[in-house]
């Protein structure tokens, strides 16, 4: 087939006429019959060979083409009555209820119909297509009234609809033949009027009176390993078609009763209607024997599964693969493990040159079944070969130069990794392969934030480029290292994460043996160790400075007042002071990630960020770290002061509850006295928590696992540890204490109107001391609520995000320095109102001070 | 070429409240040319 390219302009939809369905026809179909006894198609019949050729072999008679070079030819059958088209059927109500029904002319008199269509003409070209459809549906309600024609005066009725295609009018049935006729009295500019093209669609042709039978290419038989065939949905349906107009057909020649008539002809309208669309409510849509549902023309193209969602928007590809993932944090960030089983399975194409070919022949004589072999030969003609055992010997001979080789996965080989939803560029990224044992996609925990992935069950997609462009462009612009920094904010989205955290917190408060020091850097493949001090002792922070560039200088922020110890001071490579937390390597955070990427580019960031992420997991392995039931013990004092703290709460509340019932309380501005005291005892009651918690604190010894994790801010925070040693504290239901319930109370064992902390959702007990059943309730009650919450706004923030990406996606800087729609509309004189490119800032803002800071003090 | 001509050379490539803030900070700190332009090409290489 010759390529034809030509510009789209404009599309337009119609119906086809009678004289359109014969003349693109091939084929008159008089048979329902599809096969003769020599399993041949019947002439005449639906499967005829003039509607198109699917068996591979034969040759089209109408072109003289082949199978994937024809494509089909329409057919037709004459129907034997007119039938209404089911996707008509509103157009044609509403030429019915606006013309007259003696002589076919819209009823609006002369003076008000050419003013109204004058109007439809300024409408069509100031406001577009659809405020003339608004215009014309609202033309169409107003005429539905109308009961006397102006022109020829006719008594005009009411016309009903009885769902899906029964019309009626005054409780009397109009047939397709008289709404065929009435609608063919109407002339064509009134045609015009309603909103049609008479020469694209006239409403007659809604009536059907020939039905096209679409190419059998559509609709392909299969023929099943017993030999039996079997058809296409439409082909069936099809069938059904013509046997009842065949019937239909000899009862009329016969002279058979109106009745008996009638009833074919619903019959083949019901037919008809569902050849069109199987699921439209009003109709029971027709099954196969097995029950279930036909597959008609609207089912293949509509919803998830239709051709638009299914075919055209996503589709399935080669060379993927998919599994579970898991994290290995000894492979590289920019790795990716996958299972021997799919490195055997995909494959890498090679092309055969002088230089390679015997290398390459080496991947043959493995075979399929050996790694690393090969899975098949490509030869420069194009054709494809799998290799055998047989066939290995004859194609190591065949090759040449020119030919390909499809390889296994070897490690080095890029791929390019995916998790869904891909909400953003981060979400493919590319890695090398590295082959592991196993069944499941291994990768760096590092790399999880962009992905924004957990190993609870998530799956992952990988894809093996297969041609040096494709491998070249992933290489160059998706392999991790180029996507460290996210384009939201300037700031790094890959980065170290939980137990890296914590082990480079408590590395760099931490001293060891010069003899550990090595050990521990030789662990995570470092072996130069020469900026390592040669003291006895060395501390943390010197293994911690080996990890970096010997010239790297960094001056942290000044360090808050609820992070403990110095601020952070890099020179020549050496950590000085300060302790390394997640306000430095974590996301988002790291701004030592960013000026190292800055400063060293994107390969050297990587590596340092994976050293930096292995030596503090490799260091909570050697130190023992875990954390368990006894983080939350508390000592006898500190379960005193607790008490105290509570009941001095309580004490507390009850005074303003004195007080609000001697009216003393003052109330807030524009607050009445009740709200007054709940905002008060909330008040009381929440700093009740904090207040028990920092006893929690100052009760435990600093390097209490639970503490370390919070402090380092790997995982968890103090009030956790509160909540679980204390106190859990006051439950709040949209911001105020908990009052549904009974009348007057919460639940059936409280006082009516107790106004105290308990019976209103105060939990005073620590979920390991455990709750009482009250509170246990309370708190399930906010939990549930929690949940909802979170159920029904996850999917909403979804949508939402997704329209205003899919509205944003085409703006664009132009080289004026405009913001623009792809109309060329200018959305922004200087993009963000600012010039700041937020991708190269440090979280939306240039932080000159500290440039300046850093250079001038280095 | 003084500091103040340095980053005078940048104000087609960065915001002016930018640009202001660093003249600010360099004369402040009373910073020559030569570490000006060391400056002015951290800041703008973001
Ligand atoms: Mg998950
Ligand atoms: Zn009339």
């Amino acid at each position: 087939m010759e390529a034809i390219s030509k510009v789209v302009k404009a599309i337009e939809f119609g119906f086809l006429s009678p004289d359109f369905i014969k003349k693109m026809a091939t084929v008159k179909v008089v048979t329902p019959e599809l096969y003769d006894k020599e399993g041949y198609p019947v002439d005449g019949g639906l499967m005829d060979t003039r509607m198109g050729v699917i068996d591979p072999g034969l040759t089209c008679p109408v072109d003289g083409k082949k199978l994937k070079d024809s494509p089909g030819y329409f057919g037709y059958i004459e129907l034997a009555r007119p039938v209404i088209h089911l996707h008509g059927i509103n157009i044609i109500l509403a030429f019915l209820r606006s013309t007259c029904r003696e002589c076919g002319k819209v009823l609006l008199d002369e003076e008000a119909r050419s003013k109204f269509l004058g109007r439809l003409e300024t409408l069509e070209k100031e406001k577009g297509v659809n405020a003339k459809r608004k215009e014309i549906n609202l033309l169409v309600n107003k005429l539905k009234s109308v009961r006397k024609c102006p022109h020829c005066k006719a008594k005009q009725y009411k016309i009903n609809l009885e769902k899906p295609t029964t019309v009626m009018e005054n409780d009397k049935r109009v047939f397709p033949i008289e709404i065929k006729m009435r609608l063919e009295n109407i002339n064509d500019e009134d045609v015009t009027i309603l909103g049609l093209n008479p020469r694209k669609s006239r409403p007659e042709w809604m009536v059907l009176s020939l039905l096209p039978i679409p190419p059998v290419t559509i609709r392909p038989s299969i023929t099943l390993e017993s030999g039996e065939r079997s058809e296409d949905d439409l082909t069936h349906k099809l069938g059904d078609i013509v046997r009842i107009n065949q019937r239909l057909f000899e009862n009329i020649n016969a002279g058979a009763p109106e009745i008996i008539v009638e009833d074919l002809w619903d019959l083949l309208q019901y037919h008809i209607t569902t050849f069109f669309d199987n699921s439209t409510s009003s109709v029971p849509p027709a099954r196969h024997r097995s029950g279930e549902p036909l597959k008609t023309l609207t089912e293949r193209i509509k919803s998830k599964e239709g051709r638009f969602r299914h075919n055209l928007t996503g589709k399935r590809v080669n060379y993927s693969a998919r599994t579970l993932i898991s994290p290995d944090p000894m492979i590289d960030l920019n790795e990716v493990g996958v299972p021997l089983e799919i490195g055997m399975e995909l494959t890498v194409p090679e092309r055969v040159t002088e230089w390679n070919m015997d290398r390459l022949k080496e991947f043959i004589k493995k075979g399929p079944k050996v790694y690393p072999g090969s899975n098949y030969v490509i030869s420069p003609d194009g054709k494809k070969k799998k290799i055998t055992e047989e066939s290995k010997e004859q194609l190591i001979e065949e090759l040449q130069p020119g030919y390909i080789v499809e390889r296994h996965l070897m490690d080095g080989d890029i791929a390019i990794f995916n998790r869904q939803p891909s909400l953003h560029r981060m979400s493919i990224m590319s890695h090398r392969i590295k082959i592991l044992p196993g069944r499941s996609f291994r990768l760096n925990p590092s790399v999880c934030t962009p992905y924004n992935a957990d190993f609870d069950g998530d799956e992952m997609n990988l894809h093996i480029p297969q041609n040096e462009e494709a491998m070249a462009e992933a290489e160059l612009l998706m392999e991790v290292q180029t996507q460290i920094i996210t384009p939201k904010n300037g700031l790094n989205i890959v980065a170290s994460i939980q137990d890296a955290i914590t082990g480079n917190y408590l590395l760099t408060k931490s001293e060891m043996s010069r003899e550990e020091a090595v050990s521990l850097l030789l662990s995570i493949g470092i072996d130069d160790v020469s900026r390592l001090p040669t003291t006895k002792k060395v501390s943390g922070r010197d293994v911690f400075s080996v990890l970096l560039p010997d010239d790297f200088d960094f001056i942290g922020e000044e360090v808050d007042s609820k992070r403990k110890g110095e601020k952070v001071i890099i020179k020549k490579g050496r950590l000085i002071s300060g302790i390394i937390d997640k306000s430095y390597i974590g996301e988002g955070s790291g701004h030592i990630l960013r000026t190292l990427y800055a400063q060293y580019g994107p390969n050297k960031a990587v590596l340092i960020l994976g050293n930096i992420s292995k030596i503090g997991i490799r260091h909570l392995l050697n130190i023992g770290f875990s954390t368990g039931i006894v983080d939350a013990d508390l000592n006898e004092e500190a379960v005193k002061q607790i008490k105290e703290i509570i009941e001095d709460a309580e004490k507390k509340v009850d005074g303003l509850i004195e007080d609000y019932k001697n009216k003393n309380l003052e109330a807030y501005p524009s607050k009445t006295l009740k709200e007054t005291l709940e905002l008060k005892i909330l008040e009381v009651l929440n700093k009740t928590r904090n207040k028990a918690g920092e006893v929690v604190i100052a009760s435990n010894k600093e390097e209490n696992p639970t503490m370390v994790m919070a402090n380092s801010g790997a995982r968890g925070n103090l009030t956790n540890l509160a909540q679980i040693a204390a106190l859990v504290g006051q439950q709040a239901l949209r911001g105020e204490r908990i009052t549904k319930g009974y009348k007057g109370r919460t639940l059936s064992m409280f006082k009516k109107n107790d106004l105290t902390s308990t019976p209103h959702g105060f939990i005073r007990h620590g979920y390991k001391g455990g709750l009482s059943p009250s509170e246990f309730f309370f708190h399930a009650m906010t939990g549930r609520d929690s949940l909802m919450d979170t159920a029904l706004r996850t999917p909403k923030s979804g949508y939402l995000y997704r329209r205003l990406a899919n509205a944003l996606q085409d703006l664009k800087i132009e080289y004026d320095g405009t913001v623009r729609t792809s109309s060329g509309a200018i959305v922004q004189f200087t993009y963000g109102d600012d010039g700041l490119d937020i991708s190269r800032t440090e979280g939306g803002s240039i932080n000159v001070k500290r440039i300046v800071r850093n250079i001038v003090e280095k | 070429m003084n500091a103040e001509d340095v980053v005078n050379e940048y104000k087609d490539l960065l915001p002016i409240p930018i640009i202001e803030e660093a003249k600010e900070e360099i004369k402040n700190r009373r910073i020559g040319a030569e570490k000006a332009k060391e400056i002015m090409e951290r800041i703008n290489y973001r």
